[in-house]
């Protein structure tokens, strides 16, 4: 569904601890997430890679995050373990294009809060697991 | 004599004497008049008469309500206005049962921007649905020749305890989307997105959306489409109307606010070209024919600023920065966009 490898242009290593995968619905169940503005427009959005090889409980994570509009702000995959671990894991700064980033969990166990957004924007925390 | 002679003598008389029978008749007539006068079937009391009324009006109401309830589910089956709002609660089928109470009242906030292609509005849920809504969701589907789209409201328990954790928290709207079409083990595969409608409480704050579809890419061709604008919206085109001397200038992509490891993120500054379109009566027209070209740029929201060259500039501004303009420019046979320029993000 996705071509990402083609256009893939940021590869981030992941944090410095191990946690659990990024948005994985659970283990074998990749899943989209994604913003809208207060006018229904998608801001941004993230996706799995490679469904075939993550979401499988190994703790690393490959995804990708999309800018899908022109809105003069590069979409973000922000990264959380409470208390541990807070960054900004992936973006994509070209209007359409998808970036791939990737996390590998050493925090606790593998789980990860994650926010799709613009810089704009406030977070909304997604529990990713089993990545 | 004996006891059987005795009796023989004294046998009563198998006709009433002509007293007895007078007495009987005097009574007779005494009770006839005493209930009306000609003789006729006195009437039922008056308690009884009424409750027979009440019969009849009952049931005449309940006929028709069971009429009107036909019709309606009639008109929403084979076309109606095709809104969107037209939902039901599932366990209506039978127009003559009193309709469970919905879990959300009224129609969904936020109107599911339907693809060209597809049919008008059913109350009914998807034929290839997997799960069995329940008696309080209101159900509504849509139908193309490749695809089915289902619509949930409040979407389903189990599904939003699996996936919804950060639905409508926030004043943001999100989404939360299977990535593969899954297959049902038959025919049929599907793809469910639950959406969060910030605002809504009382277990509404969920919108369940499920495209069926008998392969995958069609599966995917529908679901892309709604989850990159899941709604219609009701902002217009043109919002606020103006006058300037110039255009103002795009802001420049920055890229992202922190270094992202060891490799960098592509950044463009900013994008633009000429353009040689249509020629149209109003410049908001060569506006309208020129952004669904553009998909990556908004589609409404515009500010329209009337140049002191005669030309017109429509800006969109995105947290304070501009980020888009688009120019129109009078010609002989009408207004037609010149140029564009926006931040490359």
């Amino acid at each position: 569904m996705f071509v990402l490898a083609a256009g893939a242009s940021t590869f981030v290593t992941a944090s410095t601890t191990r946690r659990a995968d990024a948005i994985c619905g659970g283990g074998g169940n990749p899943v989209v997430i994604g913003t809208l503005n207060a006018n229904n427009t998608l801001v941004a959005e993230e996706a799995v890679t490679y469904p075939g090889t993550t979401c499988n409980g190994d703790s690393y994570y490959s995804g990708a995050v999309l800018d899908p509009i022109t809105d003069g702000s590069c979409a973000y995959a922000y990264y959380l373990e409470p208390l541990a671990y807070y960054a900004q894991q992936g973006a994509s700064c070209t209007t359409g294009a998808w970036s791939v980033y990737s996390y590998t969990d050493t925090i606790g166990t593998n789980s990860v809060f994650v926010s799709v957004r613009p810089s704009y924007l406030g977070d909304s925390w997604w529990n990713s697991s089993g990545y | 004599m004996d006891e059987l002679e005795w009796l023989r003598e004294h046998t009563p008389p198998t006709r009433p004497s002509r007293d007895i029978t007078r007495r009987h008749r005097t009574q007779l007539r005494a009770a006839i008049a005493a209930e009306g006068a000609d003789g006729t079937r006195p009437r039922r009391p008056r308690r009884e008469r009424r409750s027979r009324h009440r019969v009849l009006v009952t049931t005449a109401v309940v006929v028709v309500l069971c009429a009107a309830g036909a019709g309606v589910v009639a008109l929403t089956s084979s076309g109606g206005d095709g809104g969107s709002t037209v939902g039901a609660p599932a366990a209506s089928a039978a127009a003559t049962t009193a309709a469970p109470a919905q879990a959300c009242a009224g129609a969904p906030p936020k109107e599911l921007a339907i693809p060209a292609g597809f049919g008008n509005a059913v109350a009914a849920p998807a034929k290839q649905a997997t799960t069995a809504p329940a008696s309080t969701q209101q159900v509504t589907s849509w139908t193309s020749d490749q695809a089915t789209i289902e619509q949930r409201w409040p979407g389903d328990a189990a599904a939003v305890a699996k996936l919804g954790g950060a639905l409508a928290k926030g004043d943001t709207p999100t989404f939360v989307a299977d990535q593969n079409p899954i297959s049902d083990g038959k025919s049929a595969m599907h793809r469910t997105i639950l959406i969060g409608l910030p605002g809504q409480s009382g277990g509404c704050e969920v919108l369940q959306v499920t495209v069926y579809g008998s392969d995958a890419q069609s599966v995917n061709a529908v679901t892309d489409q709604l989850l990159m604008a899941p709604f219609r919206s009701s902002e217009p085109l043109v919002t606020t109307t103006a006058t300037a001397s110039v255009a103002p200038n795009v802001i420049a992509c920055a890229g992202p606010a922190q270094e992202l490891g060891e490799r960098a993120v592509p950044v463009v500054a900013t994008v633009g070209d000429k353009v040689a379109g249509g020629t149209f009566a109003k410049p908001a027209d060569a506006l309208v024919d020129f952004l669904p070209g553009h998909r990556t740029l908004f589609q409404h929201g515009y500010q329209e600023l009337d140049l002191t060259d005669s030309t017109v500039a429509y800006v969109k501004v995105v947290a304070g920065n501009t980020v888009t303009v688009v120019h129109v420019a009078p010609t002989p046979a009408g207004w037609t966009v010149t140029d564009w320029q926006a931040s490359g993000c």
